[in-house]
C-alpha cells in the first residue's frame, strides 16, 4: 500500500492527528488528491511537542489559509534565539540577513544577545508584529534543530531537539509499509529535517521519494549545517526509485524566496536533478503548508510519485 | 462521531425499538413509545418508526400523534396513498387550532402530491383526483394558520403552476401571481432570527414561480450556506424542484440550478439522487452555465460538478438485469483485461450470483433467460447474454461474469481500483445502481465507509473473500450495482446485501449496513480459477 510520510515546519501546530487531517483535507479539497480514497496510508512526523508545551488549540484558524493573519506560524512568546558563539551569531546573522533584511542582520550580528529587534520583510504586506513574530520563531526553530539545543516544554521532560526529532523522523520511515512505495512530503522547517535525516542517519531507510515545499534548503548557512553529508556536488539523498526530488516554492514566500532554487545546490554527481517548480499562492502569507498542499502541481507530481 | 461509532449508536437505537416492540402490552408503555418513536423520526429509521406506531395502534393506542408517525412513516416508504388513508382518518378528529391538525393537513398535502408523481401520465384520472385532493389539504394548512404557514402556501403555489403547465384541474382555481406576491410578503415578514431551516428554499420556490432565477440562485445558496440544511431536505427540494417545479426543462439556467443542487447534494454527507435514465441519457453537452455554479455553490463549483458529472458518465456504463418478470438487479461494464490478464481484449458484465446463476438449484435467474438494458445509451436494446465465464457462489463472492452479445452498443468499461480506501475520518463511498420502483432511474447515494477486510489492517475470516461495508441514511441499493471511490469514480467493490449485517473481520456482533465485496477479491478469484 502506498504511504506517504508528512512532516510539519516551523511553529506551533494543532495536535498531530488534526494536523494530519488538514494536510489530507488540504490535498483534496477542490476535487484534489484525495489521498485515503485512493487507498494511500499517511503519518505525520509531529516535533511542535519538542518546542511548545501544548498543542495550538485554534485549529479552524490555521485550516483557514485566506484568513492570512492566523495563516502565519508564530508562536507569540517565541523570542529570538540567544547566540552562544560566534557560530551561532553569525549563523542567525546571516539567516536574519536574507530572511529579514539587511537592517535586522547588523542589528543581530552587533550584539548576539540581542531580543526582539525589528525585522522588516518589505515586499510581504503584513503588518510588522506578524513579520517580527514569524522571524522569531523561524531563527528559534531553526537554531534549536541546527544546533541541537536543550529543549524542556513541559515540567520533567528534557530533548536534545535535533537528536528527538531525528529519531522520530527514523521512527517514522521505519514505521512505514515497506513493500510500496514511500514519499516524503516536507515543508519549511520540515524540509531540513527530512533532508537531515535521509542523508546524515545511517539507520534511516531510504524513501522513494521527497517533496520538500516553501524550503529553506537554499540558505548557505542551512546548508553548512548539514555536514557531513552535505555537498554541492553530491547533495542529493538516495532514493529507491527514480522519481525526481520535487521543490515546490512561492517566491514571495519569506523562507525560500531568498534561494528558492534547490537544483544547483544539492545535485546528483555534479548534475541537476531536483525538479524545481515554482507557484503562486494566493493572499499575502504565502508560507502556509495548506496554500502549497492546493497547488494542482504538487498534487499531480505526488500522485505521479505514488504511481495513482 | 466516527462513522463506526455513529453506525453503532444507530444500531442501539434499533435495538431498543425492537425490543419495544416485541414487548409492548398496551397503555402502560404509552410515554416510552412516543419517546422512541421521536427518536427514530429524528433519525430517519422509518421501518421500524411503521412497525412501532402500527404495532401501538393495534393495541389499542389511539393517540393522534402516534398516527401521524405511522403516516409519515407510510409516506418516507414510498407508500404515499396508504399515508393519506391513515391520515382521512386522523382529520375529522383533530380542531383546528391543534398544531397537530396543520402538521396533518401538510402530510396528506405532501402524500396525495407523491401519489401524483408516482402515477404514469396515462392515468389522468386518478392525477387528478390526487393533485386536486393535494392543493385541498395544503390550501386548508394556509387558511388555517391565516395564510402565515409559508410551506403550505408555496406547495399550493406550485401544484398550482403545475395544473396550468400540465393543464390539469386544480379543484378551487389560485391566483399564481397574487398567491407569489403574497408568500413573498409572508417571507420577508420573518425576522431573520425566526426563520425555520426552509425559509430560504421556500424563497427560492418563490422566485422560480415569479420567473426571477437569479434570486432563486441566491436563495439556494444560502439555503446550502445553512448547516439545518441535511443532506436528506436537500434530496426533497431536489424532487421538488425537479418533479413538480420541472425545472430541469427551464432552459440552461434552471437546469443549471437543478444540476448544482444535485452536485451539493451529493457531495453531502450521506446525499443521494435519483435521476432519470432519460436524463442522464439526454444531458445536454452544454455544460451547466458557470455563473450558476459559482452563485450556488462558490468558488469551487465548477470542480464539484465536473466531479458529479464524472459521476454520472459512469453510469451509461451500470445496466439493468431484466427478466420477463422485471428488472431483477443491476450489473456493470467492466474491461476483462481489468480482471485477468487472460481475458484481455474484451468487455464483460458482473453483477451477482444471486441475480444469474446457471445452477437451477439456486434462486436466481439462468442467464438464458435474462437479457441487459443500458437505460442511460439504449432504453429500448436488449442486450443478449452469451453464457457465463466465471461465477462464485453467494456465501463467498456472490460475483457472476457475464460475456454479452455486445454488436455496436457503446457502453465503456469502468475504471477500477487498485486499493480500498484508507478507513478513516470521513471517507465515503458512492453507489450508482437502479433503485427499486417503477421508474427507471439511477440513484446516485453518497455512503459513509465504515470497515473493509482489506489491507493493511484488515482480518478476513476467509482470505480469499474481502468484504467492505458503508451506510447510507436510506436504503436504496440494489444487487449488482457498482461501488466507487471518492475521488475519480474507480470501482471499488461490486454490492451485493444491505440489512442487518454480521461485522467484519472477525468481530463479533452485527449492525445496519451495505455490503459489498472488493473488487480485486473478486479479480484474484479469477485469475485463479
Amino acid at each position: 500500500m502506498p504511504h506517504v510520510t508528512f512532516i510539519h515546519g516551523i511553529g506551533n501546530k494543532p495536535e498531530r492527528e488534526q494536523l494530519r487531517q488538514i494536510w489530507l483535507r488540504s490535498l483534496a479539497a477542490a476535487g484534489g488528491l484525495d489521498l485515503g480514497a485512493e487507498g494511500v496510508t499517511s503519518a505525520m512526523v509531529y516535533w511542535a511537542d519538542v518546542l511548545h508545551a501544548e498543542p495550538d488549540p485554534n485549529v479552524a484558524a490555521y485550516e483557514a489559509a485566506a484568513l492570512d493573519e492566523h495563516g502565519v506560524e508564530a508562536d507569540p512568546a517565541a523570542d529570538v534565539p540567544t547566540a552562544d558563539s560566534a557560530d551561532e551569531a553569525l549563523f542567525l546573522a546571516g539567516i536574519a540577513a536574507k530572511l529579514g533584511g539587511t537592517l535586522a542582520a547588523a542589528e543581530l550580528a552587533a550584539e548576539p544577545q540581542a531580543r526582539g529587534t525589528d525585522l522588516a520583510l518589505e515586499r510581504i504586506p503584513l503588518p510588522w508584529p506578524i513579520k517580527k513574530l514569524f522571524l522569531k520563531n523561524f531563527l528559534r526553530d531553526v537554531h534549536d534543530y541546527l544546533f541541537n539545543a536543550d529543549s524542556s516544554p513541559r515540567p520533567g521532560e528534557h530533548y536534545k531537539v535535533r537528536d528527538e526529532i531525528r529519531s522520530r523522523f527514523v521512527r517514522a520511515v521505519k514505521d512505514a509499509p515497506q513493500d510500496d512505495v514511500h514519499v516524503v512530503v516536507s515543508h519549511s522547517m520540515g524540509t531540513v529535517i527530512a533532508y537531515d535525516c535521509l542523508k546524515n542517519v545511517a539507520d534511516c531507510p531510504r524513501v522513494d521519494a521527497l517533496v520538500t515545499i516553501g524550503s529553506p534548503l537554499g540558505l548557505d548557512e542551512v546548508q553548512d549545517k548539514l555536514d557531513p553529508g552535505y555537498s554541492r556536488r553530491d547533495g542529493y539523498p538516495d532514493f529507491r526509485s527514480s522519481t525526481p526530488w520535487v521543490n515546490l516554492f512561492d517566491r514571495l514566500d519569506p523562507v525560500c524566496g531568498f534561494d528558492p532554487i534547490l537544483a544547483n545546490d544539492f545535485e546528483r554527481g555534479g548534475v541537476k536533478a531536483i525538479d524545481d517548480v515554482q507557484v503562486v499562492n494566493p493572499g499575502s502569507w504565502r508560507h502556509s503548508a495548506v496554500k502549497y498542499l492546493a497547488q494542482a502541481e504538487l498534487r499531480t507530481r505526488l500522485a505521479a510519485a505514488l504511481g495513482l | 462521531m466516527s462513522p463506526a461509532e455513529a453506525a453503532a449508536e444507530r444500531l442501539g437505537l434499533r435495538r431498543r425499538a425492537a425490543g419495544l416492540i416485541a414487548t409492548l402490552a398496551g397503555a402502560r408503555d404509552g410515554q416510552a413509545v412516543a419517546d422512541l418513536a421521536a427518536e427514530l423520526r429524528q433519525e430517519r429509521q422509518f421501518d421500524l418508526l411503521e412497525e412501532l406506531a402500527e404495532r401501538a395502534r393495534t393495541l389499542g393506542d389511539d393517540r393522534p400523534r402516534i398516527s401521524l408517525y405511522l403516516a409519515q412513516a407510510l409516506i418516507d416508504r414510498d407508500r404515499p396513498r396508504l399515508g393519506a388513508d391513515v391520515l382521512a382518518g386522523l382529520l375529522p378528529t383533530l380542531e383546528a387550532g391543534d398544531p397537530l391538525r396543520a402538521e396533518a393537513l401538510g402530510l396528506a398535502g405532501r402524500s396525495w402530491k407523491d401519489v401524483m408523481l408516482a402515477l404514469p401520465e396515462a392515468a389522468e384520472a386518478l392525477r387528478q383526483h390526487a393533485l386536486s385532493s393535494s392543493a385541498r389539504s395544503y390550501r386548508a394548512a394556509f387558511e388555517e394558520s391565516g395564510r402565515c404557514n409559508s410551506w403550505a402556501g408555496v406547495n399550493l403555489l406550485a401544484l398550482a403552476v403545475y395544473a396550468d403547465r400540465n393543464a390539469l384541474p386544480l379543484g378551487e382555481p389560485v391566483e399564481i401571481d397574487g398567491l407569489a406576491a403574497e408568500l413573498c410578503n409572508v417571507l420577508d415578514s420573518v425576522a431573520p432570527e425566526q426563520r425555520d431551516g426552509w425559509h430560504h428554499a421556500t424563497a427560492a420556490e418563490v422566485a422560480v414561480a415569479r420567473r426571477d432565477l437569479a434570486d432563486a440562485e441566491r436563495h439556494i445558496r444560502l439555503y446550502l450556506e445553512s448547516p439545518a440544511t441535511t443532506a436528506f431536505a436537500l434530496a426533497g427540494t431536489l424532487r421538488q424542484f425537479t418533479r413538480l417545479w420541472c425545472l430541469r426543462s427551464e432552459g440552461v439556467r434552471g437546469r443549471s440550478i437543478v444540476e448544482a443542487l444535485e452536485a451539493a447534494t451529493l457531495e453531502r454527507e450521506g446525499g443521494h439522487f435519483d435521476i432519470p435514465a432519460a436524463a442522464v441519457r439526454e444531458r445536454p453537452e452544454e455544460p451547466a452555465r458557470a455563473a450558476t455554479l459559482q452563485a450556488i455553490l462558490g468558488n469551487t463549483g465548477e470542480v464539484t460538478y465536473s466531479w458529479m458529472q464524472m459521476g454520472l458518465a459512469r453510469a451509461k456504463s451500470v445496466c439493468a438485469v431484466v427478466h420477463s418478470t422485471g428488472r431483477v438487479g443491476t450489473g456493470f461494464v467492466v474491461a476483462g483485461a481489468a480482471l485477468d490478464p487472460r481475458l484481455d481484449g474484451e468487455k464483460f458484465v458482473l453483477t451477482n450470483r444471486h441475480v444469474v446463476s446457471e445452477d437451477p438449484g439456486e434462486d436466481a435467474f439462468s442467464p438464458d433467460d435474462c437479457h441487459l438494458v443500458f437505460e442511460a445509451v439504449d432504453p429500448g436494446r436488449k442486450v443478449a447474454l452469451d453464457g457465463i465465464v466465471w461465477s462464485s457462489p453467494v456465501g463467498e463472492l456472490d460475483a457472476t461474469l457475464l460475456r454479452v452479445r455486445w454488436e455496436d452498443l457503446e457502453a465503456d468499461p469502468l475504471p477500477i481500483a487498485p486499493r480500498l480506501p484508507i478507513v478513516d475520518a470521513g471517507q465515503r463511498v458512492y453507489v450508482i445502481g437502479h433503485p427499486r420502483g417503477a421508474e427507471l432511474s439511477f440513484s446516485l447515494q453518497d455512503n459513509e465507509l465504515l470497515e473493509h477486510e482489506g489491507p493493511t489492517a484488515g482480518k478476513p475470516p476467509n482470505p480469499k473473500v474481502c468484504k467492505l461495508h458503508y451506510r447510507a441514511p436510506t436504503e436504496h441499493g440494489s444487487s449488482g450495482s457498482p461501488v466507487f471511490n471518492r475521488s475519480e469514480w474507480k470501482v471499488i467493490a461490486l454490492h451485493h446485501a444491505g440489512g442487518e449485517m454480521a461485522r467484519l473481520n472477525g468481530n463479533s456482533g452485527s449492525w445496519p449496513a451495505n455490503e459489498g465485496i472488493w473488487i480485486q477479491s473478486i479479480a484474484k478469484a479469477i485469475q485463479e480459477r
